[in-house]
């Protein structure tokens, strides 16, 4: 009786607990052109200069690490890279963090954090409407082509807070100018 | 029998202490509940969750700090002899936090004393933070990036485990860029200096109901109220 007992009681307990065993996708290393998304160089330093003058030195650094994203059904398993870039200032201002990743196979995601703060990035053609494409944009003298702009989406939510408006980039030299909402802007300074 | 007796006697006896012991948490004989005393209220910022102050600095930067917590509550804590709860006490505490839209955190604190201490006042900014008693006008505590420093509470007051150098003033006005502030304390930084860096906080100035009105790096650069 204590063997039936044993086996019938086994038998619920490894029924109960099946083994998980999802579909494996993995969408392999970030391609050459989502990580030519971002121009910027591990260990290399960026300046920017505040709208009242003072210039503020960026280091870069730059790694790709691996992700999972497991379902929690156990049903599917996504195995992917996110390139993450942080400009750390020598100044206490915004750090600057850049993330591209290859969470499916359809697109790559590409977003830019200043604290709390995020602008999604066009990888494809897809655009949204906080985001403006301009053939050329002038700053300090200088054209640079194929800019966005990207309007923080965010900021009302915040009363009366100062934050950032908006935000220009584009692919060749990355960020070229942070709008605040008060006036003050942080331009790309070569 | 007599020895079954004496048993059930020492089994009602143990029950009955376990009894009084176990509910002593809400029987203490005496509850003492503290206050802030009402000359120190006013070190509590005048504001509520969501508003916001802005502060420039030396190369007129602007930053703006917006409070994400004010709460007000009493802490509670209790006293006794072995199992026996004999007093609870009861401090009134409020908790504000500020956080620049550059993330820099300022918050502030104030717990109501218990003799022989005063109401302590707790200030933090951007790591440097300090207990200040305004009852003994002394620091009585400092934690920073690179250590800890405190003096000793007895019943008698505070006894000096270590020296704090940093200090505490109290000022009657300051004036800042054309503004006039009233009730200030002024904190300045002067423990562990050999490990500073460009951006240790050296200097920090609040004002009574208004909170941080200037603070100032290791490399001179200000940052002040606008």
């Amino acid at each position: 009786v204590k063997k039936l007992i044993l086996i019938a009681f086994s038998t619920v307990l490894l029924y109960g607990c099946p083994p998980c065993d999802p579909v494996v996708v993995d969408f392999g290393p970030l391609p050459e052109s989502a990580l030519a998304l971002v121009p910027y160089v591990n260990g290399q330093t960026y300046r920017f200069r505040h709208s009242e003058g003072l210039v503020i030195n960026y280091t870069a650094l730059r790694e790709t690490r691996p992700e999972i994203h497991a379902s929690r059904t156990c049903d599917f398993e996504h195995r992917f890279e996110i390139n993450s870039t942080k400009l750390t200032p020598d100044y206490p201002v915004y750090t600057f963090m850049l993330e591209v990743s290859n969470p499916d196979s359809s697109h790559i995601d590409f977003d830019i954090w200043l604290r709390h703060n995020s602008f999604t990035l066009p990888s494809g053609s897809e655009f949204s409407h906080s985001l403006t494409y301009f053939d050329s944009v002038l700053i300090d003298d200088k054209y640079y082509f194929e800019v966005f702009r990207l309007r923080n989406q965010g900021y009302h939510f915040y009363r009366d807070s100062l934050t950032t408006d908006s935000i220009y980039y584009n692919y060749e030299y990355g960020i070229l100018q942070i709008n605040m909402t008060n006036g003050e802007r942080f331009t790309i300074f070569e | 029998m007599e020895s079954a007796l004496q048993y059930s006697n020492k089994l009602l006896f143990a029950c009955v202490i376990l009894l009084i012991a176990s509910c002593g948490e809400k029987s203490a004989l005496r509850e003492v509940t503290y206050f802030f005393e009402e000359e120190n209220r006013d070190w509590i910022v005048n504001a509520t969750s969501g508003d916001n102050f802005l502060m420039t600095d030396s190369f007129r930067i602007t930053q703006s700090f917006q409070m994400n917590n004010n709460s007000c509550y009493f802490t509670e804590g209790s006293s006794g002899i072995l199992v026996f709860t004999t007093k609870r006490s009861f401090w009134e505490y409020h908790y504000q936090e500020f956080i620049s839209n550059y993330g820099i955190s300022f918050s502030l604190s104030l717990t109501a004393g218990d003799k022989p201490f005063g109401d302590n006042l707790y200030i933090s900014l951007a790591n440097t933070d300090f207990a200040y008693d305004l009852k003994h006008n002394t620091i009585s505590r400092i934690s920073t990036l690179f250590g800890a420093r405190f003096k000793i509470r007895t019943d008698k007051g505070y006894e000096d485990d270590e020296p704090i150098y940093s200090t505490v003033e109290l000022i009657g006005s300051l004036e800042i860029e054309g503004s006039v502030y009233k009730d200030i304390l002024h904190f300045s930084f002067n423990d562990f200096n050999e490990s500073w860096t460009e951006f240790t906080i050296t200097d920090i100035f609040v004002a009574k109901q208004l909170g941080l009105v200037k603070y100032r790096y290791n490399n001179g650069i200000e940052c002040f109220r606008k």
